[in-house]
Formats: C-alpha cells, structure tokens, sequence
C-alpha cells in the first residue's frame, strides 16, 4: 500500500493506472478459478484439493513451495512494515521490536479458531478504508491532467508494460486466502458474491491510490520517493484545518491494513501446514511459523534489500499462483475429480 | 513460595518495561519554528565553521563559497509565552522566540552545528517557513530540498519563500499581534493564497515542479516591512533548484490568470481616451493553455478569460453599456501586452513556471520522446517557442454605482 505506486510507475511511468486495471483484470482470472475450485471441493482448503487432484506427492511438493513462499512473504512484509515505522513514526525504537511484536500478534491469534480471525478482519475493515479515502479525496485538487498523460507510457515495450501488470498483480495477491476459508463457509457453494465484492473493493482502492499518487506526483518525482503514498498523506490539507497532519491518522490506518495482510498470509501458513502434516495443533505450528518468519524479517540489510527481495518475490508468485490455479481447475475438469458433497 | 517468585519478577520487570523508546517530552524539545538561510559575509561577522560533519576535503566545491548562514527561531514551551498577551510588541521577535545563529557547509552542516549548541534536541515537526536569501536561491537549493525532504519531521505544507534582503531579517521581524512571529509570516502566505495573490506553492508543490520534467518551480519573494511584517514583492522563479529571477506582484496575477486559478486577487487600471481612468480586479479566471506540434515546432496559445469587476473610476462619470465594452476592449489590450511581457521575461531566464513542458510531453510523447528528450533541450525550445496569448475580459459588475 505505500510502496505500490512507486514500485509500478517504476517499471510503466505513466502507463500505471493501465497496467493496474490489466493487473486487477489477470488477478480476477485467479479469483474466478479459485471460487470455481471452492465449488468443486466444498469441504476442502487449497492444499486439500490440490492433493486429490495433482496425487499426494506431487501435490505436497507444490504446497511446500507454496507455503514457504507465504512464510517469506510474512518475513518481509514484516520488516517493511517495522523499517516504516523506524523510518516515520518511532525512530528510537529498536526494529526487533516492532517485528517481534506483530508478529507475536498474528501467531496468537492464529491459535484460536477461524470465527476470531473473521470477526478481526470485518472490524478493521471500516478502519482501514475510511483514513485511506480521507487521504485520497482531498488529494484531487493536486492531480495535473500532464501528469497522466500519456496514458499508454514513454516508449514503453510489451515487455515492460507486463512487469509493471505482474507487479500490480503482486501488490494484490493476497486475496489467495479465500481458498483457504472456503470450506470454513457456513454456505461454501455461494462464496463467490463475497469473494469478487472483497476483490473489486480492494482492488479498486488500490488502483484509485496509484491513480492520484501519479496524478499528483508525476512519473518523474515519484521515484525518488521512498513511500508515496506517505508523503501523499503529509501534503493533504484537510478543509477548515480542523487538523494539521493528516499522517498520522493515515500511519494508523496503514498499520492495521498491514496486520491484516500479515495475518491472512500467517493464517494460509498455519492451516496450511495442520492440513499437511493432519494435525490439529495449531499453536505449535504458529509458534514454529513465528520463529522462522521473526529470523526471515532480520535478512534484509537495508531497505533497499527488502524492496528488491519483496518484488522478486511478488512477481514469482504471481506467475507461480495464476499458472497454478489455471492448471488446477483444467485438471480437475479434464480428470474429473470433485470433492465430497456437502 | 512460588507466589511470591512470580511477585518479585513482576515488580523487577518494570525496571525493564518503562514504555516508550520514543518518549521525548515537549519540553526537551527546541522546536524550530522559522528556518533562515543567509549567506555568510566573512569579513563582516566572524563565525568559524566548526568541523563537525565535513572534512574540508570532503566538501563539495560548490559549496566551498559560499558558507551558509543558518538563522532559526525556536520556540521552547513553557519558556515563551503562549497565546495572545496584550501590550508590548514591534521589538524585535527576540522577545517571544529564541533567534540563533550558526553556520555551514550546507544545511545538515549547519543544523548539526546548530545542535551542537543547544541543550534541547532540534524538532522539525512544527516549521512554518524556511526563507532563503535571494544569493542562496540562486546558487542552488539542492541541499536545502534534500535534506528536508529526508526528514519525516517536516510538514509539507510548509512554506519554502526567497528574501530579497538578508533572510535573517525576516525572522527577526515580530509583528505585535502575534506571539510566535513565525506563524504570523504563514499565515501571511496563507491568506494571500487564499486571496487568490499567490499560487498554491508551498513546500510539497514546489519540489513536485522543481523535479517535474517540463516545469519550473516558483515560490513567494518577500520583502520585510518596518521590521514588523512582510510584504509579498513577488514571485521567484525557478530553472531546476536554481533561482533565476522574480515576477511583480502584477506578474503573478498574469501567471494565475495564465493558469486560470481561482479566486481572482489582482487589478488591473486602464485609461481611455477621453480621460477616464478605471481599475478593474479580477474575480474569476479561465484558462485554456493549447499545444500543437507542426513540423516538429511546438508552439502554444494562451487563452485566457476573465471577469472583471470595476473597483474605482476617477475622472469620469459615464459607465454605461457602451463604456464597459470600450474598456474591456483596453483591458484586453493592455492584458495581452502583459502577459507577452511576462512570458517573454520567463523565456528569457528559460524557466517554463506555465508547464508547457510537462503539458507537451503528456499530449505530444512522440515529439517529446524524439526530440526533446531531457529538461535541458526543453528549455532551449521553449526560449525560441512561440507562444501566442489571447486574453477575454468581460466586466460583469460595478459595485454599488450606477454610473
């Protein structure tokens, strides 16, 4: 969310908003495949279809990669979040700290059952929205229509065109978890109402931000911005001044739109992993998650480290994800395998 | 037993859990409200650069000479007084805020210096204004920019203005209705803003056009009155982070209507020909800036209309319907003369403030792609470019006289 904007125009310049709608457009295939796949097999999560359609070994090995992917993922998105707080808001306290402790928050939540995750993730959803439109809003006034322009970039190839599109695709790929909630549905077979609205209103906050973000700033400025969107929320002036720093209320905001991911990424790990090994020990596997992410957020060695290694990563599993699901529901239509029935 | 071991562990960790690492009392603060950067006459005041950040050797040489005077005002709570008090007043801001002085290589150079001096710790979250003299505009505000903007501390709303005069001065000015001086000076800014006399360009809009492809910065040009407040003489323009000149209070209405930004603050006076002379401000401003590449030449065409509302009329007494079209016709005329005049002073010193650039390199990328390509050949083009105005006033009211 902060670093997004950046990390497209990057690749696309002026060409962003284009290849965040391509972006959304290529995710919702995956979304569409996962609600399909959910159908099919009810009363399974990602890791249990994907056993009975690929076969116990070749499954598991997919998943491992799968699941590793999503440990890492914890790991820096962790890391990003401390080096901001570091860097914006409390720069005397130590980093371990701050990783130490969100983390330590997923994995106690993760303990209990899936109602608790669900309730969270439904009462800091106002939350996050909200700030993030107070931010967004005022901001119309400074968007220059030449900093849009032109709309299908500066000598921009195929080629580039589609790293920015896969970027953008990264940035949003944590809608995975609802394979993974689907069989804890009360009504597994109607998911894909709640699915696609979650989808399209993430999403669509996501490309409104890159959208003023460039409006605002220009292809050029941008780049030289650590978090635009940051600095987006300290340029606003809200009518009336009633108050002065916006950024504030934005960087609280901010933090619990990254709980939240961190969460939906440590909940794919944790059930993941019970449903693995067949266990119902949650608390062990959440301990053990913990541990490892907590060591994967110390790698990086500055902040440019977790941004190259974030996009890297970003990018390989959006590829890994899409592919994936697409080869999934073919075989499981081609194979014919279905899950029990409810 | 095991009680009291759980007791005592608890009671020893508070030894270890005192709260924040970012506890920083208001009151260990020095916090900085006015930022001036001079730049230092060695024979006239004898500071010496204490070597704290930079080694000589390691000091850019474009910053060897000049050295930056760095003059802040600082507000320490509970040591100044807070809220209007009554009386006193016009002495100088020395009375309600700290000024200190300090100097530098540049300006992180000289904030550690400043540092080194005091005993509470610099905060940069309360900055209302950052003056430059006019010589340290000019010779490049690339340090300046770039150490504010690394800092996460400072506001972004913040005001960023040039000085004719020594910067200095201008922090020293205390106006008597105000106790912190520095929040009178932006609330100066900030009306004037509002009054439609000064584009929006405070802090975060101006690094946005000073590092935007195709456009040049601007930010107000102050002069200090009777020690006690400013006036906004103009407007500094910029060409890259390099001050390359100033626009009349005249200009910046020409440069607001130019943009069509609105509310309308500035008046024009025109005479006809039989004696009579009217001032006209301008109430609201539409603009249409038009760019067409032909033959790989861009040029550009201005249109511009405004409303006019008559102020004052001195010498006549004959507004009528026939009268306000000769007068608008005047206006028009000796609109468009202005604005050339501008325009051409701007082409001059290559600062394209207007964003032709930028506006070109959005609606014409494959001219801009091909030929321009950097910021640099844009302003050679845009000295030669042709750019045409046409200006519409139309005078839609007259105030409370008929006539």
């Amino acid at each position: 969310m902060l670093a997004i904007p950046r990390a497209i125009i990057d690749k696309v310049g002026n060409a962003a908003p284009l290849a965040s709608l391509v972006g959304i457009g290529l995710s919702s295939i995956g979304l569409l495949g996962l609600i399909y796949l959910g159908k099919r097999f009810p009363q399974h999560t990602f890791i249990g279809y994907n056993k009975i359609i690929l076969g116990k070994t070749i499954g598991s090995l997919f998943m491992i990669v799968y699941l590793m992917l999503s440990v890492i993922l914890i790991g820096l998105d962790t890391r990003q979040f401390a080096e901001v707080l570091v860097g914006g808001l409390l720069p005397n306290t130590p980093i371990h700290f701050s990783i130490f402790f969100m983390l330590l928050l997923c994995a106690v939540i993760n303990y209990s059952n899936v109602s608790t995750f669900a309730y969270i993730h439904f009462f800091y959803l106002p939350l996050i929205i909200l700030p993030l439109l107070v931010v967004i809003l005022p901001t119309f006034k400074d968007i220059e229509y030449y900093h849009l322009l032109p709309i299908n970039g500066h000598n921009l190839s195929l080629n580039g065109f589609m790293s920015g599109v896969v970027t953008m695709m990264g940035g949003i790929s944590n809608y995975f978890v609802i394979s993974m909630v689907i069989p804890y549905l009360k009504n597994p077979k109607k998911n894909a109402k709640g699915g696609i609205w979650g989808f399209f209103i993430g999403t669509f906050l996501v490309l409104l931000l890159n959208t003023v973000a460039l409006g605002a700033f220009g292809d050029q400025k941008i780049l030289e911005m650590m978090w635009p969107t940051l600095v987006l929320a300290r340029m606003v002036e809200v009518p009336g001044e009633i108050v002065a720093r916006i950024d504030a209320i934005f960087i609280i905001s901010w933090i619990f739109a990254v709980f939240t991911t961190l969460l939906s990424y440590y909940f794919i790990v944790v059930r993941g992993v019970a449903e693995m090994i067949n266990s119902k020990n949650y608390r062990f596997i959440s301990v053990g998650t913990f541990l490892i992410a907590f060591l994967i957020a110390l790698i990086p060695s500055d902040i440019y480290d977790v941004y190259n290694y974030l996009l890297f990563l970003w990018v390989g599993g959006v590829i890994f994800y899409i592919l994936y699901v697409i080869l999934l529901v073919v075989l499981a239509k081609v194979l014919r395998k279905k899950g029990s029935a409810v | 037993m095991n009680k009291r071991v759980i007791l005592i562990s608890l009671l020893f960790s508070t030894y270890f859990l005192t709260g924040c690492w970012d506890r920083y009392e208001l009151e260990e603060r020095a916090n900085i409200l006015g930022l001036a950067i001079d730049v230092m006459d060695e024979e006239a005041e004898n500071f010496t650069v204490p070597e704290i950040t930079y080694k000589e050797e390691n000091i850019p040489d474009e910053y060897k000479e000049p050295i930056i005077k760095l003059t802040a005002q600082l507000a320490v709570p509970g040591k100044i007084k807070l809220g209007p008090e009554g009386g006193g007043g016009g002495d100088g801001s020395e009375k309600t805020a700290w000024v200190v002085q300090t100097v530098g290589s540049s300006l992180k150079d000289a904030m550690t210096n400043l540092q080194q001096q005091l005993a509470e710790k610099l905060y940069l979250g309360h900055l209302q204004i950052i003056v430059l003299n006019e010589k340290v505009a000019k010779r490049g505000t690339e340090d300046i920019n770039d150490f504010l903007k690394r800092e996460y501390e400072v506001r972004r709303t913040a005001w960023m203005v040039v000085s004719e005069d020594k910067a200095e001065e201008v922090l020293q000015a205390a106006p008597p209705i105000e106790t912190v001086p520095a929040l009178y000076l932006s609330d100066t800014l900030k009306n004037s803003m509002r009054f439609g006399k000064l584009p929006r360009e405070h802090l975060g809009r101006f690094w946005l056009d000073i590092e935007d492809i195709g456009i040049g910065g601007s930010i107000p040009y102050i002069t200090v009155i009777e020690n006690d407040r400013i006036m906004v003489s103009g407007l500094a323009y910029f060409k890259g982070d390099k001050m390359v000149g100033h626009m009349t209070p005249f200009e910046i209405g020409v440069y607001l209507a130019m943009q069509g930004k609105n509310p309308g603050g500035y008046a024009i006076a025109v005479n006809t020909d039989d004696g009579g002379i009217y001032i006209g401000e301008s109430s609201v401003r539409r603009s249409d800036i038009k760019i067409n590449v032909k033959d790989g030449q861009p040029s550009a065409q201005l249109n511009v209309e405004v409303e006019v509302t008559i102020e004052e009329e001195t010498k006549a007494n004959d507004l009528d319907n026939k009268k306000v079209k000769k007068i608008e016709k005047e206006m028009e005329k000796s609109a468009v003369e202005k604005f050339e005049k501008t325009i051409n002073k701007w082409k001059e010193n290559e600062s394209d403030v207007l964003g032709i650039g930028a506006r070109t390199r959005a609606e014409f990328p494959h001219y801009w792609d091909e030929q321009v390509k950097t910021d640099e050949n844009w302003s050679q083009i845009f000295k030669e470019m042709n750019i045409e105005v046409n200006v519409e006033c139309q005078i839609e009211r007259a105030g409370m006289e008929w006539k």
